[in-house]
């Protein structure tokens, strides 16, 4: 078992994923590769296993072929807390099972770089207070968590999952529920991060959004990787098309692009 | 540390040890001629050391093994209403000393009873991990400990059932209540190692069991080994409550209760229920037992019986509480 990650700029990546579900395919010849400094939006639409290739690259999920690396290594032949601050997941499921204080569930985060009987030391506390400013959360900081809106809670997560202070950010549509203001705030965070020799690799349903922030976008369709690269060169009409099923329109506003979906694909109208 | 939390922490583990420590006492000077330190004669020494003091001990790790077994498996299933009787230890403890007391072989020597209420919360513990294996989500786990407490509950049954002899169905029926009373020395001897050992691998679990509380991928991608993990939960739940039942029976609501009384004060970490829950199962447990012998009308009531009267109006409280809180 492997108890460092001997090199700082080590790469992810997904080599050759095969994932069944019963009989059939979730996941198909997936191959990705994430750089630290890399901001990634995964896109697709429902169930075109965005989620699942989220949890393979954060090595939760099994796989029938190939293998996720982390530098030249299987994520497996990590020991776990290893790769738990190296490697930060932040699910779609935003179930907290006890009413904690939010501070609390921000300091979870600090779990990995803890001994075993250890509170949180000052640089931990730090760190919480940092990541909950970042999402806007110092104030509900001593209310239980049961108390916060759905986008409240979603940005303490948030926190929680920044708190981490891995060098990969792997997070499931964090952005859904949350108002225009912290959307974007967020996403900036994330740039921010991503500056850092840091990599940001998340789902999205706002194109627009994803066009806007990410160095490279992902599309998926029913398993298998469509298009993978710079935001100008994969959001064509023709791969929205086949990847959603819609007539878009692909513009730019001020000098930010714009993903505009016009209509659903009928068999009749085929792709603009 | 954040002072506010660590005070919270602090307070409530201060005040339950505190707790354990007066309930401790109290039960080692109560004796049946009231309170005090024994006389020097050689029979007060002995009746103090053979009588008093394997009874507080025994309390006092009973209660501590429920407690805290309870607030390891509230955690671990994520499920308020989990307590140690619900993977089937205590069904089986119970099982493996009404077949000893059924068969006679209780009467034959003296640890005979504990020793087949070990085996039976042993064979209960192989078959919960047979069949819900470490893999299985929690729900297989509770499924399998209801299957298995069910099971052990109709054979318990059929050996009432087919007792032949009235003072054998009495004395099963006495034993299922739970009691300390006339545990020696030996029972401590029998006991307490493994309940301590059980209580130790428990202990291990608080900070999985915090990150726990964000769901089982969470707490993965944070560090936690599941399988280890589960075999830490069942193997400790299995040792402190199984020598714990195999010694005093089974001891109702203490493992249910004890931890829903102090997790408020804890501002519901699961990590941080664990020590309290420890020791305010052994001062609730204790304090019982002390209770019991102080009031009279109380003194041919069983322990076990006493913790389920204050337990049962205890979740009415819960429920009355719950619903002003869900109106309010």
């Amino acid at each position: 078992m492997r108890d460092t990650v001997t090199n700082k700029s080590a790469r992810l990546r997904a080599d050759q994923i095969f994932v069944h579900r019963g009989h059939s395919a979730v996941l198909s010849n997936i191959n990705v590769d994430i750089a630290p400094g890399e901001f990634v939006a995964v896109v697709g639409a429902n169930g075109s296993g965005k989620s699942t290739l989220l949890k393979t690259l954060a090595g939760l999920q099994n796989v029938h072929k190939g293998q996720v690396l982390l530098g030249d290594v299987a994520l497996s032949s990590y020991e776990r807390r290893t790769l738990a601050k190296s490697i930060a997941y932040l699910p779609q499921d935003r179930t907290v099972h006890w009413n904690m204080t939010c501070e609390r569930v921000v300091a979870l985060g600090r779990l990995p770089h803890r001994n075993f009987v250890a509170g949180d030391s000052a640089t931990d506390a730090n760190i919480i207070t940092e990541a909950m400013e970042r999402m806007d959360v110092v104030r509900f900081a001593q209310r239980p968590i049961a108390t916060l809106s759905g986008g409240e809670k979603a940005r303490v997560l948030i926190a929680r999952t920044l708190a981490q202070q891995a060098t990969f950010i792997i997070a499931d549509e964090p952005t859904a529920g949350l108002d225009y203001v912290h959307t974007l705030q967020f996403c900036d965070e994330l740039r921010r991060i991503a500056s850092q020799r840091r990599a940001i690799i998340i789902a999205l349903h706002d194109l627009s959004i994803a066009a806007r922030y990410a160095d490279r976008i992902v599309i998926l369709r029913r398993g298998a990787c469509i298009a993978n690269g710079p935001p100008a060169q994969v959001l064509s009409t023709g791969n929205l098309a086949a990847a959603f099923d819609i007539n878009s329109i692909v513009t730019e506003v001020n000098g930010m692009p714009v993903v505009l979906a016009a209509s659903p694909l009928t068999s009749e109208s085929g792709s603009l | 540390m954040s002072p506010r939390i660590w005070d919270g922490f602090n307070t409530v583990t201060a005040a339950t040890a505190a707790a354990a420590c007066l309930a401790f006492v109290a039960s080692l000077m109560l004796g049946s001629d009231g309170f005090g330190l024994p006389h020097t004669t050689d029979v007060a020494q002995l009746v103090f050391w053979e009588i008093r003091f394997p009874r507080a001990v025994l309390g006092f790790f009973t209660g501590a093994a429920l407690g805290l077994s309870g607030a390891v498996l509230q955690g671990y299933l994520r499920n308020p209403l989990a307590e140690p009787g619900l993977l089937g230890m205590t069904g089986g403890a119970s099982l493996g000393a009404v077949i000893a007391i059924h068969s006679g072989l209780s009467g034959s020597f003296a640890l005979a009873l504990p020793l087949a209420g070990l085996l039976g919360a042993g064979v209960a513990t192989l078959v919960i991990v047979a069949l819900a294996g470490s893999h299985s989500s929690t729900t297989t786990l509770i499924l399998a400990g209801v299957a298995i407490s069910s099971l052990a509950g109709a054979l318990t049954s059929l050996a009432l059932n087919l007792s032949a002899n009235p003072f054998a169905a009495t004395e099963i029926m006495f034993w299922l209540m739970g009691s300390l009373t006339d545990r020696s020395l030996l029972h401590v001897w029998l006991a307490t190692p493994l309940i301590i050992v059980g209580l130790a691998m428990l202990l291990t679990t608080a900070r999985d069991l915090d990150a726990l509380s964000l769901g089982e991928e969470v707490a993965t991608n944070l560090g936690v080994d599941p399988v280890g993990l589960r075999f830490k939960v069942i193997a400790g739940a299995a040792l402190a409550v199984g020598a714990a039942t195999a010694v005093t029976g089974a001891i109702a609501f203490v493992g249910l209760m004890v931890p829903h009384f102090l997790r408020r004060a804890v501002a519901e970490q699961p990590g941080r229920l664990l020590l309290p829950s420890l020791l305010g199962g052994g001062a609730f447990v204790l304090a019982v037992d002390v209770a019991l012998r102080l009031l009279s009308p109380l003194a041919d009531v069983r322990l076990g019986v006493l913790t389920a009267l204050i337990g049962a109006p205890f979740f009415l409280w819960l429920v009355v509480k719950k619903r002003w809180d869900d109106v309010s």
